[in-house]
């Protein structure tokens, strides 16, 4: 019986609880040359025992035990042991207990007398299936999830993403996410510290990009009180926030050459020091950084510090963008349908095969944000019912095919003015007609709300959310 | 690989008396011949000697609890170990005993099955006479 059998097989245990010396003597020979390792008990009580301290894949069960009812113990390994697999053995005439027995979850039944070679192939067979079953699910776990942690998403880029999710959160190691703008990159880092040993600490992020340059540091590290101009209180920095917990950075491709020596001070040394103090303090936090900038194209330009970069780029994690995740798109589109419908209260029977045909041609460039705003948008304008095609509103320089034309109204040269403004305009318009809120205005100009941050400091305008930039981050996905 | 419980045990004494008619040539009253050959075959000569070791002192085991639990009129006993001793003696090939197991009725009134009982314990050991023979040399086992 031992020739060809898989490790898998080998590994397996086979338990065999038969009140009879005779019997269960006769079974362990017969069981002696097999591939599996086996025992033998002679009741339930010694039964529970061994299944509680190490549990067997397939229990050869008697029903009749000196100390137990007739299905007391089959009863018993169904609650307590239920991936454990039952082969019941049963006397003549114990059909009806056969029966009983396969209703109620075992895998076969062998009626006494048992010949050597029914008993090896029924444990063969019990024991082939239950490593296949094992095999699939280890599959479906591995490649079957359609989300995990906030994500959403079957396709095959994704299971690599949540297996490595699920791989680096045991880790300490620094983890360093890439990917183009709206793919998740702060998804990703929450989904690594709530599988991480930190996850009941606190997980801080900061935008870089969303604070002005000659605060940053104080944001990071914290300032005593008198530090900064008009900041007369003492300020804890988002580090010392995320201590025993995680600390993410993003847009880290914004800091200055300056700043990203302090940061990779403190990945090295785990100590910060206030804008103000001289004195160091401990801080023990997990660090996730990203960019959706080419990191090493930075470093070749001169704008990112090489040694910072090594430092950072520890586990590499690449969020794939929105076109190269197949069918998740429509995941995603229906995911956010039931979502914004709910917040809407308003009923969507799903999509039209016109519409998802719509989503699906769509190169998304904007990746799953841009999806969520075209949802978001459909959803709000449509009554309810199904979303037909002509309510997934998308951007027409990225639709497939043909561009529609764009209506221009013939103005005056004069009136012409640099595209600088009209852009500028159009910010803080949105800006604006959104009371301030940043956020919200980058969803409806369709760019990150880290691009409207970059562009308000670029022209020195304040930002209206105080420039406060803990935690004010997009949630995408 | 299985690991193993039991050790050798010696054979049982045999309190009662052989069968009187010759066992040389197989021709048995309780065993089938062919299943204690199989056994033979698949595990040779000295691992059948330590399983059969086994199952006669086992035999030995339950006609002593069918006695007691006569003697106890205790009819749940009675069926539970005549339960059992139907399943040792079909693994072994003693259908003999087997079908003396099945024929009595031994879950119900303790003084309707008592006959029954009884002849049962006094075939148990004329089954374990008859084992001693075949397994004595010359005997159908050892020929």
């Amino acid at each position: 019986m031992s020739g060809g059998a898989s490790p898998r097989l080998a590994a397996c245990r086979v338990l065999i609880v038969e009140d009879s010396d005779a019997i269960s003597a006769l079974y362990t020979a017969y069981l002696e040359d097999s591939p599996w390792h086996g025992a033998v008990v002679a009741t339930a009580l010694d039964a529970k025992q061994s299944i509680l301290t190490s549990a067997p894949s397939l229990i050869l069960l008697d029903l009749t035990l000196p100390d137990a009812q007739e299905f007391e113990l089959f009863d018993w390994i169904r609650a307590n042991a239920p991936l454990v697999d039952i082969l019941v053995l049963t006397g003549h005439g114990s059909i009806d207990r056969a029966v009983r027995a396969l209703q109620s979850g075992a895998v076969d039944f062998l009626e006494k007398p048992i010949s050597r070679d029914r008993l090896l192939l029924s444990v063969r067979n019990a024991l082939e299936c239950l490593v296949l079953r094992q095999q699939v699910n280890n599959l479906l776990r591995d490649y079957g999830r359609d989300q995990f942690r906030g994500f959403v998403g079957a396709s095959v880029a994704m299971q690599g993403i949540y297996r490595m999710v699920e791989a680096v959160s045991r880790s300490s190691a620094t983890i360093f996410i890439t990917g183009e703008s709206g793919t998740g990159k702060e998804v990703c880092a929450q989904a690594i510290h709530q599988e991480s040993q930190h996850a009941q600490g606190p997980f801080v992020a900061v935008n870089c990009s969303a604070i002005a340059p000659d605060l940053l540091e104080s944001e990071l590290f914290g300032r005593v009180s008198g530090a900064l101009n008009g900041a007369p209180q003492a300020h804890e920095g988002a580090a010392e926030q995320a201590n025993r917990g995680t600390l993410f950075l993003d847009e880290i491709g914004e800091l200055n050459l300056d700043l990203q020596g302090k940061l990779l001070r403190f990945l090295q040394t785990n100590l910060v020091k206030r804008v103000g103090s001289t004195q160091e303090r401990k801080v023990d936090a997990r660090i996730i950084c990203a960019t959706n900038r080419d990191p090493w194209s930075e470093v070749r330009a001169g704008r990112f510090r090489e040694d910072l970069y090594y430092r950072l780029n520890v586990i590499p994690i690449r969020l794939p963008p929105l076109r190269e995740r197949g069918e998740d798109v429509v995941l995603l589109a229906r995911s956010f349908l039931r979502s914004f419908a709910r917040e809407e209260g308003k009923h969507f029977d799903g999509f039209t095969a016109a519409a998802l045909e719509r989503i699906r041609q769509h190169r998304w460039p904007g990746n799953v944000r841009e999806l969520q705003n075209a949802i978001r948008r459909a959803v709000v304008f449509a009554p309810g019912g199904q979303v037909e095609a002509a309510a997934i509103a998308l951007d027409p320089s990225e639709a497939p095919g043909t561009v529609e034309p764009i209506a221009v109204s013939v103005q005056p040269k004069a009136a012409i003015e640099p595209l600088a403004v009209t852009e500028r305009r159009a910010v803080e318009g949105a800006i604006s007609a959104c009371g301030g809120n940043i956020p919200q205005a980058a969803r409806l100009l369709e760019v990150s709300a880290s691009t409207l941050y970059r562009k308000l400091q670029l022209w020195g305008v304040e930002s209206p959310t105080g420039g406060g930039g803990v935690s004010d981050t997009l949630h995408v996905n | 690989m299985m690991s193993r419980r039991l050790h050798d045990k010696e054979s049982p004494a045999v309190s009662t008396a052989v069968p009187t008619h010759s066992l040389a040539n197989a021709d048995t009253i309780y065993f089938d011949i062919a299943v204690l050959r199989r056994l033979h075959k698949h595990f040779g000569e000295l691992r059948t000697d330590t399983l059969l070791n086994t199952f006669a002192a086992e035999l030995v085991l339950r006609g002593r609890q069918v006695e007691d639990a006569i003697a106890q009129t205790d009819a749940a006993a009675l069926a539970r170990v005549v339960h059992t001793m139907r399943g040792i003696a079909l693994a072994f090939g003693c259908n003999g005993l087997a079908a003396l197991c099945e024929s009595g009725k031994f879950d119900g009134d303790m003084e309707a099955c008592r006959d029954v009982a009884s002849q049962l314990v006094r075939a148990n050991r004329h089954a374990l006479a008859e084992l001693a023979v075949l397994r004595s040399p010359g005997g159908a086992l050892r020929s």
